[in-house]
């Protein structure tokens, strides 16, 4: 730039002249491209906090999230328990009330990915039909679709740092919080990152790759040097502001009117689960 | 029309009352742009200025196909910009060819091995070889000034060598219209006046440029027509 | 009305479900036209509506059963167009899940509950209200109309069935499917309808409409009472739709299967054979037959399929309005 700049040397005369019109060279670069951005941008769902956004959610929002953990193991160790399908029906219907009081994108975010698994799980099961059950596929997506929606109705509503200051409520090292939620948002990051180095490759592939590697490889490798840039700068950052190896979690009051509440609720949820498994066996 | 010919008499660039949101939650949205209209003639420098957060980023996403309009329309040579048609990888490809966009944050912008790597990869994309794609390239670093960083791996490069890489590595291209979103962030004033020196001779060149800028004095060294924005995600007339 | 697999040969029901397609199209084309986000996701509660209604058993005269379908009711709401794509979702899940209505009969069934039901509603109310600006007459048309609207889809079952022992026999003349030729099926399906469920149709319509007016009136688009400027809450539509899914097992206390919905050995002692089509037709296995959950008392069942019917529709079209512009202007006012 100093050539320009001090006017020793003009313009080159690919750019200072104008050029024939670019037709460019055919090439299928697409799907590697795509198939890169997606597994990119799937991170950046770390960008979108949880978040309680329906009328059930937030009542619940008010129950202490280790109340709302106990909660889900209880309900989930139910379901899956569960001998006959009763409790399970039950199950179900609430399950989706809840997830009917969510706006559509939550919906989505939980749905989609419970289907998804109920449905694999059922088709892992089909051979069961012809060894005597033919229930089971059925069974399986029921319980594997309300086991699901409840785990991810709980990591979509309740944000992650009252959940892992749940974690520590439960005596696990604070450390290990720590890097818990270290890591949520730097994947947040590094997603963006992933997404944007995608976005230039997308800018400059203007013809044909013949290597079609090189450029999702590298962009796949600067989001790994960014990844590794981004924990060395923040643990200077934490360095220079005091942190020295200790990490104190915020801890949330866990007997409240709405956890006795939650509790209430829970306790008629196991009472009806024994009910039904006693009163149908 | 087909990215491929100079249109009539419309603009080179023209957004058309062109509006856009970005999603964050499900039914909320943040306004990036509100009903925006200006447009850019062939070999002018036009200047987006405004504060943060006003929209002149999103202008540049939506000029190079990399978001779609919610309303209006991002023209270039007189084609609508649209998902559509960038789904069709040859007009991805002359748009990206003939609009070179520059990224503000170069660390996003860089993704091979070595600078060389960088400069050389859309020459390269374009079926170039041999000598004349080492002539292509050695001239590029010439023109930034940048020969001796060619070997260099570009993340280990300070924020201003980055910053001329990401440039020269869409430069080489030869676009028609250079894009550059805040060219001089966190430059000195020596690679300041490089920078605006480069954009000047590209401009007199007869090429197109259109950049974002909120520094005044960056404007007034290029003779840049500004185009005003403002919080309200509008132009200012 | 909700006629079970066999009792109409299959090509009647391709008949119809082909016949139901451009009206499908045309719906949706136009709900996508009209309807923003907000509204498309009420769909999902007026849905809901109808669902609930359907399961209200009501005993009519001859010992048999009916209910009301709400399909005009989502039609005063939202439009007729909107009122099919709910309608039909809604008798698509009872359907597939509570084997309430056939499958090969799903085309015939949306045709006279989704397509003919509202759209006969909702014109013979706007030939009555007019240009009325009072709100008597207004409730006057919504009954009225709700109460054609049922019984001309009753008049179109019946002569759907009536018809299947005219063409469908075999050599000995037994019928294949419905053995009740027009001089039956049109009696026992019409005047039960006129008499009762038509007029619980209209009662339930004015009543579910009246409601929505004074809680949510930005909610309606298709006729004056509604309000798009006044902001408002669905938290009293939503604890309505609770109170009537908890009140649902009221409609176990009709005995009786509604006319037209008898199990094969009823039709059998009633009739004296089996017919063909019948004994060996289409069978599907719904997940909740009947409304009813294995294990579980039949009241808890019901109102436990009204939950899970009610979540459904509203997960649906929630689902589908992320898909709508977003709010905005809504259609013309009736």
């Amino acid at each position: 730039m100093r050539g320009v700049a001090s006017g020793a040397a003009p313009l080159p005369a690919w750019l200072a002249e104008p050029e024939p019109a670019y037709e460019p060279p055919r090439d299928r670069d697409g799907f590697l491209r795509r198939n890169a951005l997606s597994l990119a941008s799937m991170l950046t769902v770390f960008r979108t906090p949880a978040c309680p956004e329906g009328p059930i959610d937030r009542m619940l929002a008010r129950v202490s999230p280790v109340l709302r953990l106990m909660g889900t193991i209880v309900c989930v160790g139910c379901v899956s328990a569960a001998r006959n399908m009763a409790f399970v029906w039950v199950a179900l219907a609430a399950t989706l009330v809840v997830l009917a009081s969510r706006p559509a994108r939550r919906i989505l975010s939980v749905a989609r990915p419970a289907l998804v698994v109920a449905l694999l799980a059922a088709l892992v099961n089909v051979p069961a039909v012809f060894l005597g059950s033919p229930s089971a596929p059925v069974r399986v997506l029921m319980k594997s679709f309300v086991t699901v929606t409840i785990v991810l109705g709980l990591s979509n509503t309740v944000q992650t740092e009252r959940l892992f200051g749940a974690l520590a409520s439960l005596h696990v090292p604070s450390h290990v919080v720590l890097v818990c939620d270290l890591a949520i948002r730097d994947l947040a990051l590094v997603g963006q990152v992933a997404t944007s180095l995608n976005e230039a490759l997308a800018c400059r592939s203007i013809g044909h790759a013949a290597d079609k590697s090189l450029g999702t490889a590298g962009v796949l490798g600067m989001t790994f040097v960014k990844a590794s840039e981004l924990a060395r700068r923040q643990s200077d950052a934490m360095a220079c502001r005091g942190f020295d190896g200790t990490f104190s979690v915020e801890r949330e009051r866990v007997i409240t009117p709405a956890g006795i509440a939650y509790l209430v609720a829970l306790a008629c949820a196991v009472i009806c689960f024994v009910y039904l498994e006693g009163a149908v066996a | 029309m087909s990215l491929g010919t100079k249109a009539g008499d419309e603009a080179l660039v023209v957004f058309d009352h062109v509006g856009f949101a970005y999603a964050d939650r499900d039914g909320a949205t943040s306004v990036a742009l509100d009903d925006v209209s200006f447009s850019v003639a062939a070999g002018e420098c036009v200047a987006l200025v405004g504060p943060n957060g006003c929209g002149k980023s999103t202008a540049l996403r939506l000029l190079a196909g990399l978001d779609e309009p919610d309303a209006g329309e991002v023209r270039f040579d007189g084609e609508a910009i649209t998902a559509a048609r960038m789904a069709d990888q040859a007009f991805a490809k002359r748009l990206h060819k003939r609009v070179g966009l520059v990224f503000q944050d170069p660390d996003t912008q860089l993704f091979c091995p070595t600078v060389r790597d960088e400069v050389a990869f859309g020459p390269r994309q374009m079926g170039m070889g041999g000598d004349e794609l080492e002539g292509r390239v050695a001239d590029t670093l010439a023109l930034f000034g940048i020969e001796g960083l060619a070997h260099r791996a570009p993340y280990h490069l300070s924020g201003g060598e980055k910053r001329k890489v990401a440039m020269a590595c869409v430069v080489s291209c030869a676009p028609e219209v250079l894009v550059c979103d805040e060219p001089t962030n966190a430059l000195d004033e020596d690679s300041v006046a490089e920078v605006t020196g480069f954009l000047k001779a590209f401009v007199a060149a007869g090429r197109t440029v259109l950049l974002t800028t909120h520094q005044a004095d960056v404007v007034s060294a290029l003779g840049a027509r500004e185009v005003r924005m403002d919080k309200s995600h509008r132009v200012v007339r | 009305m909700h006629i079970p697999d066999n009792y109409l040969s299959p090509s009647t029901g391709a008949v119809f479900a082909v016949a139901m397609v451009p009206v499908w199209g045309h719906c949706i084309k136009k709900v996508r036209e009209d309807l923003d986000r907000d509204h498309v996701a009420f769909l999902g509660v007026a849905a809901a509506f109808s669902f609930l209604l359907m399961m209200f058993n009501v005993p009519l005269p001859g010992g048999t059963t009916g209910h009301a379908v709400g399909g005009t009711l989502i039609a005063l709401l939202l439009g007729p167009e909107a009122a099919c794509i709910a309608v039909s979702v809604a008798l698509a899940i009872q359907a597939l899940v509570f084997g309430d209505g056939g499958i090969l009969a799903f085309g015939v069934n949306c045709f006279n509950m989704a397509f003919v039901l509202p759209f006969v509603g909702f014109a013979l109310y706007r030939a009555i209200a007019g240009k009325a600006l009072t709100a008597g007459r207004r409730r006057v048309a919504m009954a009225i109309g709700s109460w054609a609207g049922i019984n001309v889809a009753a008049l179109c079952a019946a002569i759907e069935f009536g018809i299947q022992p005219l063409l469908f026999h075999d050599a000995a003349g037994q019928a294949l499917y419905c053995p009740y030729p027009l001089a039956v099926s049109i009696p026992a399906m019409c005047i039960p309808h006129m008499l009762v469920a038509g007029v619980v149709e209209a009662v339930a319509t004015v009543a579910i409409y009246e409601f929505v007016s004074r809680t949510a009136p930005e909610y309606i688009v298709a006729t004056p009472e509604g309000d798009s400027g006044k902001g408002s809450s669905l938290v009293p539509v939503a604890v309505f739709v609770g109170v009537l899914a908890v009140l649902t097992p009221l409609g176990l206390l009709a005995e009786g299967d509604a006319w037209g919905e008898w199990g094969t050995e009823d039709v059998a002692s009633l009739v004296g054979y089996t017919p063909a089509g019948m004994g060996q037709g289409f069978s599907w296995e719904a997940l909740l037959p009947d409304y009813t959950f294995a294990g579980l008392p039949d009241v808890a069942g019901y109102i436990l399929s009204a939950v899970v019917g009610v979540a459904l529709l509203v997960i649906v079209f929630k689902l589908l309005s992320a898909a709508a512009r977003p709010a905005a202007a809504t259609g013309a006012k009736a």
